[in-house]
């Protein structure tokens, strides 16, 4: 019994080995339900009482580790109940097709990541799963022949590579004042303020791009809208959800952050609201209904958090709130998104796979036109035409071939071996002078 | 003579004379010439892994012979030379595995392999090198020894390519000597000495010594690839895939990086590099190296040309690490040396995959190549993440310890470089991912080779998927005993100890 309850914490190691040993296409050939049982390890997990914990000293860069607690256990029931429906929704009998096996691997590895983000016991155990999960999930996105879908995942290709950068950074300056970077340790830590506001700050922004967060949902209306309900739902579980839940692991600061940052949180959470209501209500665009649902609800979680970070008692009391709003949001989805598979399947609103959905321009993109037209009905003109003369500008800049052959043409330079040796020795005739400088300065 | 003094002479000539016998094969004698380079590799494994190994137990080997009155020919194994042996030893192994399958029935490879040889033993000799005068032997029959494999192919544009490289590797190694002989006169010593020997130095001697190290670096700068003499480098690609992945990871760059190491710590020292006000400029070089690389990088159709100027960009990470002056980012600096190898190392090997058997050198040509060859593009695609900085690979672990340094330095300008880097690295390999992966192929590929139910040759498989391995395993395993980082960190306590 006692070497059963040792050997517990390798659990939390086969909750994300499972579907990654299931994404080997001659592994899962041999099986029935292979994403199902890649969900097996959770499920077992899920109703283990208490919390679980397991160290791994050498991964990464030390000190890293997964842990099952309170809130990773709500979003293990999440994950369980979206991926268990996006594949039975994807790989049910009638639809399974022999091009779906390649996305099956892409699902299962995206899966993997994500259950491994869920149970990531530190900062830098969660940054690299859930960056892993991006990289990842953006082969599902990009494995379908939906041309809108493709343009989506390129939006959101570029979000997550900014993003990342964004949490490096992050953590980077919270890092220098961390001796342990585990989120259990995290909160407290009186030696983190005034670096707290800005890591928070950049944390937030960073999980923001991820999560399709208003305003840099750019990508989500899209990919919703020209996907299958599945992968709608494998939208939300992924970069969605797992961005929020690195909001809360991050909100471990929140004791020592600026005030400011919660009005940042305030009054993005508002607008997200506000936005997501006008635009998720207008009846001409029923597929991105569900995009909006999730803008709605990130923008609450916005509200929540910015709440939290303004007064730290009443977050307290309330957190554990948040976590089954999320959930309830996410059971919600899932259960809309069987809805709407039937729905397809009935053929009464099929969206085939390749069917273009236009999208709006972008709202910016809409209010910078109705600014000018504005300006052209009350006769300025002047700023309309220095706007259109600036873009002609911008355009020529960006003309690739233009640059492609200035930088040609100054390599042509370097690899003649008399200029680059010429400007090697002016060069270090500089760095001569610079360093006597510096000496004696 | 003791054990301790000949197991450094035993590695350099491991490699030396299996190389010299190849030299007098035949060119139908296959399996006695791969036999001869699999033993000279195995055996020098073999004997790095026991020099290791005596390291750990306190041993100090040391090789030493008269070469002139006062100078003399010496072979040494410390912390950090020892990080460049393994690194070339582990790279040089799975290299002749892959040059074997690449080669095979093509012409000269009796001469290919001889130079091939010699290139490894120069790369070793450079590495166990104990003072400027071997170094500086070692680093010249190193140029001697790649040139031949650059113009290998014999073409018009081989040899021109050689001929550039020679300019450049020769203008390089004769600053170098000629620095080294100015320094000679005023210290009177050579000898490689942690922390450096030119503290103790006259102040009247500061001006001569700041225009030294300026010609050092500029010397060794070349095979390193520093803006503006990183010139040769694109050139060289026209040699075979073995050529580039053996210059670009194990032999030539990394040799001249290693070159800035050892001229800052160990004969400059870190402190008194800083009192002469060097280390600012040197990062800026190295920067500035880092961002034109990327951008060279991000404008190129050639596959190998590409990852040419990835390199330029790449190998400055280390001479940024060391001009930063701070241990931390020594570390990332040091590590970087192993993970880039590494890294860089499975990306030739999958352009070389992908040449030798379909016939692609552009990008624009491997539309969907990933349903062909997946497990060439899968080792290719952990390569390219982990040159972006992906967590958990290898140039994660770097690239932490390189922005955390330059915080430490109060350098912050040098993240945002990191960062500009990182996107640009993002901005020329994902693409190259995507045409890769989710692109339709073509109906057939020009100049197909079939291997049966194999996407290629095992002897081409298999060492870029070894690689690849390797890099996930120094990324997730980055804090295990032994690896790249420890030993990193070690070295820089070494050079940083008061």
């Amino acid at each position: 019994m006692s070497a059963i309850t040792a050997a517990l914490p390798l659990l939390l190691l086969l909750v994300p080995a499972a579907p990654l040993l299931m994404a080997q296409p001659a592994l899962r050939r041999r099986l029935r339900w292979p994403v199902q049982l890649a969900l097996l390890p959770a499920i077992v997990l899920l109703f283990m009482p208490g919390s679980l914990s397991i160290d791994l000293p050498w991964v990464l860069l030390g000190d890293s580790g997964l842990a099952f607690d309170g809130l990773s256990r709500w979003w293990l029931a999440m994950s369980i109940v979206a991926w268990g429906a996006a594949s039975v929704l994807l790989y049910s009998s009638e639809n399974a097709k022999h091009g779906d096996e390649t996305q099956r691997s892409w699902l299962l590895l995206s899966m993997a990541a994500q259950l491994a983000a869920v149970l990531a016991a530190d900062l830098f155990s969660f940054f690299a799963f859930s960056s892993l999960m991006g990289y990842v999930f953006y082969g599902l996105l990009a494995f379908s022949a939906n041309a809108q879908l493709h343009r989506a995942g390129r939006v959101y290709l570029v979000f997550l590579v900014i993003a990342d950068l964004i949490l490096f950074e992050s953590i980077l300056i919270v890092g220098r004042s961390l001796d342990d970077f585990a989120f259990a340790r995290l909160a407290g830590d009186s030696a983190l303020s005034p670096e707290a506001s800005l890591s928070l700050l950049l944390a937030f922004f960073g999980f923001a791009l991820r999560a399709a967060i208003w305003p840099l949902h750019l990508w989500l209306p899209g990919a919703i809208a020209s996907s299958r309900p599945a992968i709608g739902l494998c939208i939300w579980i992924a970069p969605v959800a797992t961005g929020l839940l690195g909001m809360l692991r991050w909100m471990s600061l929140a004791e020592v952050a600026s005030p400011r940052v919660a009005v940042l949180l305030l009054v993005s959470g508002a607008v997200a609201i506000a936005y997501a209501m006008k635009r998720g209500l207008s009846p001409e665009r029923p597929q991105q209904a569900t995009a909006h649902i999730i803008i709605a609800a990130s923008g609450i979680v916005m509200l929540a958090l910015g709440t939290g970070l303004a007064d730290a008692g009443l977050w307290k009391r309330y957190a554990g709130i948040l976590p089954v709003f999320i959930v309830g949001v996410g059971i919600g989805l899932t259960l809309l998104s069987i809805i709407r598979a039937w729905l397809e399947r009935s053929s009464r609103h099929a969206v085939p796979e390749t069917a273009p959905v236009i999208c709006d321009p972008s709202w910016y993109e809409r209010w910078a036109q109705a600014f000018i037209q504005k300006l052209r009905h009350l006769g300025l003109v002047s700023l309309p035409a220095l706007r259109t003369s600036t873009l002609n500008c911008r355009d020529k800049l960006w003309q690739r071939e233009k640059w492609w052959g200035r930088l040609d043409a100054g390599e042509q330079y370097f690899s003649h071996w008399a200029f680059a040796i010429l400007l090697a020795v002016i060069l270090s005739i500089l760095l001569v002078i610079v360093g006597l400088y510096s000496h004696s300065a | 003579m003791s054990w301790n003094t000949l197991l450094p002479l035993l590695i350099v000539c491991s490699s030396l004379i299996p190389g010299l016998v190849i030299f007098f094969l035949a060119e139908e004698r296959v399996k006695t010439r791969s036999a001869l380079n699999m033993t000279g590799a195995l055996l020098k494994a073999v004997l790095v892994g026991i020099m290791l190994w005596g390291i750990f137990q306190g041993q100090y080997y040391e090789f030493r012979i008269v070469l002139l009155p006062g100078l003399d020919l010496v072979l040494r194994a410390g912390p950090l030379s020892m990080l460049l042996v393994t690194l070339s030893t582990v790279l040089w192994l799975v290299t002749t595995v892959y040059a074997i399958g690449y080669l095979e029935n093509s012409p000269h490879r009796s001469r290919f392999f001889g130079f091939f040889s010699l290139c490894v033993t120069a790369t070793v000799g450079v590495a166990m090198a104990g003072n400027l005068i071997t170094f500086i032997l070692f680093y010249e029959l190193l140029t001697l020894a790649t040139y031949p494999l650059v113009v290998h192919r014999g073409t018009e544009v081989a040899r021109r390519a050689g001929r550039n490289y020679l300019v450049y590797t020769f203008a390089g190694g004769a600053l170098l000597l000629f620095s080294t002989l100015w320094l000679y006169t005023l210290s009177g010593s050579l000898e490689f000495t942690a922390r450096g020997f030119l503290a103790s130095l006259s102040p009247v001697h500061d001006t001569a010594l700041v225009i030294i190290f300026v010609l050092m670096i500029a010397g060794v700068g070349v095979k390193a690839a520093l803006v503006p003499l990183h010139g040769w480098l694109p050139q060289a690609m026209v040699a075979p895939a073995p050529v580039s992945a053996l210059l670009h990871a194990v032999a030539v760059v990394k040799v001249g990086a290693f070159g800035i190491v050892r001229v800052v710590y160990d004969v400059y020292g870190i402190e008194f590099a800083s009192s002469l006000g060097l280390l600012l400029p040197l990062a800026i070089v190295a920067s500035v190296t880092i961002i034109y690389g990327s951008m060279r990088a991000l404008f190129q159709t050639d596959l190998k040309r590409m990852l040419a100027f990835s390199t330029v960009s790449q190998v400055s990470y280390i001479a940024l690490g060391t001009a930063l002056g701070e241990p931390v980012a020594a570390i990332g600096g040091m590590v970087h040396l192993v993970h880039q190898g590494v890294q860089k190392i499975t990306l030739f090997f999958c352009a070389g995959n992908l040449a030798e058997t379909l016939g692609i050198h552009k990008i624009s040509e491997m539309r969907g190549v990933g349903r062909r060859m997946p497990w060439t593009m899968l080792a290719f695609s952990v390569g390219a993440l982990g040159m972006i900085g992906v967590p958990p690979l290898a140039g994660f672990v770097s690239k932490w310890y390189l922005a955390s340094g330059a915080l430490d330095a109060g350098q912050g300008w040098v993240v945002l470089v990191l960062a500009a880097s990182s996107l640009l690295n993002a901005a020329y390999f994902l693409p190259i991912l995507y045409i890769a992966w989710f692109k339709k192929p073509p109906a057939t590929w020009p100049e197909e080779r079939k291997f049966g139910n194999r996407e290629t040759a095992w002897a081409l498989l298999l060492p870029p998927l070894a690689t690849a391995l390797l890099t996930i395993v120094l990324g997730l395993l980055a804090t295990a005993p032994l690896s790249p980082l420890q030993w990193a960190s070690f070295i820089v306590e070494l050079e940083f100890a008061r």
